[in-house]
């Protein structure tokens, strides 16, 4: 394949798996948080601190490293931010985003400052070292699927029905004799995992990490994404990432001028994002399981009326098909 | 009578001095009461006069100013709301603050849910353990709303339900809870008819089966027919108390509710 679509590709796994994470902070317990950008910088860090310091190109101690980071972060934002809630919350989310990302900044001999790691080589993992861009596609996609069946799982299980209660109401949930706080802790921790896992195939398939990718922008965008797609959905995240790492590229085939062509990226994400918030409050892919359910309604009905069994509705969107 | 609510136990609340103000104003002034055993005992008072305050620091939704709150002999004083919950003191609101996203099963599911194995570590230790556990949750909650003849509702959403149609379901959820002492801010009201029925009906036969239960209720028919005490409050301060003949006769009421010494 196309070395420019394996590196799409790669893209999208990684906003994919960040989005899918995220989502059990901003879908389910609807906290907008705009850390992620950092918690997927550190991840990405904690991959050129294993190959520029402790020699290792090992995706399980960078895995290891970036976790246990993101985790203790993510721990020491939730409690001190979480007695907030709402604006309060996002202002708080903003400033740890910022200065987070000043503190890896100054930390140059991992992040390497202002001009960044580079010459990361593929990273491997027990032992295999992925030999081409291809095979590091494939690693991303293995990992970006496993991802998405264990948030499947989760989100179906008595946890994930408490945890989507947590972001309809909360107090109904603490006088059902659950601590919302610490519901809250854990979702937060395990969107920050889910980027930290992310981060290493990043930049071990781009060869560079540098703390300018990581920005508040970053961060926001990751957010729109999951907001895009359709917040608590599973889907939804992966539609916001196919969405931004699309645009770019279909935006190529227009041999626009660089600045015309990230300008009017800008704007196209900026139109659809509104567009999307206004008519589809719960995302693309919560737009479309909508129209697709009053669309069956509408045939069945329709069928109704000129076929006697209108009582009988498992047979009518067989008989609508005709 | 469901299975699932048979051999219940009773609890104990017993509240000593409690003391709320918001601003200069003082909602609950120096209460004392003691809720236990099977029976009914039903809270009124004009609005205003403190019914919804004391719930809340009974419950943990706030915090006394002063006094104190044990729960079956324990001290709960300040305890937040989860806490209070696990005892076995299932507090009904009178929003009713269902989950709007989530259908009535769904509801009823996550006030079944064990407290072993709702965790995040549970269910990533055991991932398929939770078909089985779903199964049984969902067994559980059918059971509840078939209970409250509202089973064929089990697969609305609760955002779609009209106000009565959610207050059982707010029943159904608090059940699921399995508790010992219920909590109830205003059941009946915004209930019809045939609500209030089933409502009195499941009060009753829940009493009588061993639950402690206490109630905000306006409509006095339904206090007289099912409280085997009546709590009289009023401006904070608890005027009244006793049988519901005791109350309803007694001098203080008029004069709260009309203005007549």
């Amino acid at each position: 394949m196309n070395e420019v679509y394996l590196a799409l590709l790669i893209q999208f796994a990684v906003f994919a798996v960040v989005a899918l994470g995220l989502d059990f902070i901003v879908g389910y317990t609807k906290i907008f948080s705009v850390n992620q950008g950092l918690m997927l910088a550190l991840g990405a860090f904690s991959y050129s601190f294993c190959v520029k310091t402790l020699g290792t190109t090992s995706l399980i101690t960078a895995w290891a490293i970036g976790i246990a980071a993101a985790c203790l972060v993510s721990l020491l934002i939730g409690v001190i931010s979480l007695r907030v809630r709402g604006d309060y919350f996002v202002v708080i989310s903003f400033g740890v985003q910022i200065i987070g990302m000043q503190a890896i900044f100054n930390s140059s001999s991992i992040s390497g400052g202002a001009s960044g790691a580079f010459g990361l080589p593929l990273p491997s993992i027990f032992g295999w070292t992925p030999s081409s861009l291809s095979q590091m596609a494939i690693l991303a996609v293995i990992i970006t699927v496993a991802l998405y069946l264990a948030t499947a799982l989760l989100v179906r299980s008595p946890w994930g029905r408490l945890l989507r209660a947590v972001g309809d109401e909360e107090s109904a949930v603490e006088a059902a004799g659950f601590n919302v706080r610490r519901m809250k802790l854990v979702a937060f921790v395990l969107g920050g995992t889910f980027a930290a896992i992310a981060g290493p195939l990043f930049v071990g398939s781009i060869g560079v990490a540098q703390v300018g990718d990581y920005s508040l922008g970053l961060s926001v965008s990751l957010l729109a994404m999951v907001v895009m797609g359709g917040a608590g959905r599973l889907a939804g995240g992966l539609v916001g990432a196919l969405i931004f790492v699309g645009v770019p590229y279909v935006l190529t085939y227009t041999h626009l001028p660089l600045t015309t062509a990230a300008f009017l990226q800008q704007a196209i994400f900026g139109a659809l994002l509104l567009l999307v918030v206004l008519t589809m409050p719960s995302g693309l892919t919560g737009g479309i399981a909508l129209g697709w359910k009053n669309m069956a309604r509408r045939r069945a009905s329709h069928v109704g009326t000129d076929t006697t069994a209108s009582d009988d509705s498992g047979r009518l969107p067989t008989g609508a098909q005709r | 009578m469901t299975g699932l609510l048979t051999g219940l136990q009773g609890g104990r609340i017993d509240a000593v001095g409690l003391t709320k103000s918001f601003g200069g104003f003082v909602a609950v002034d120096n209460v004392d009461i003691s809720i236990d055993g099977a029976g009914v005992t039903a809270l009124i008072g004009p609005n205003g006069a403190g019914k919804s305050t004391l719930f809340n620091l009974i419950c943990g939704q706030l915090t006394p100013d002063a006094g104190s709150v044990h729960i079956n002999g324990m001290d709960f004083t300040g305890s937040p709301p989860h806490l209070v919950a696990q005892q076995g003191v299932a507090r009904g609101f009178q929003d009713v603050r269902l989950f709007p996203s989530m259908t009535v099963l769904a509801n009823v599911m996550v006030y079944a849910q064990p407290q072993s194995s709702s965790g995040l570590i549970h269910t990533m230790v055991r991932p398929f353990h939770q078909f089985r556990l779903n199964r049984e949750l969902r067994a559980t909650a059918m059971e509840l709303l078939d209970y409250l003849s509202i089973a064929q509702l089990a697969d609305q959403e609760c955002g779609s339900l009209g106000f009565a149609q959610q207050k059982l379901v707010a029943i159904a959820r608090l059940l699921a809870l399995r508790p010992r002492v219920l909590m109830l801010d205003e059941p009946a009201s915004g209930l019809d008819h045939d609500g209030r029925e089933v409502l009195t009906d499941a009060i009753t036969h829940l009493a009588s089966d061993g639950l402690t239960i206490c109630f905000v209720e306006h409509n006095t028919e339904m206090v007289r027919r099912i409280a085997d005490r009546v709590v009289f409050l009023a401006q904070g301060k608890i005027l009244a108390s006793g049988t519901s003949d005791e109350v309803f006769n007694h001098s203080s009421l008029a004069e709260a509710y009309l203005g007549i010494a």
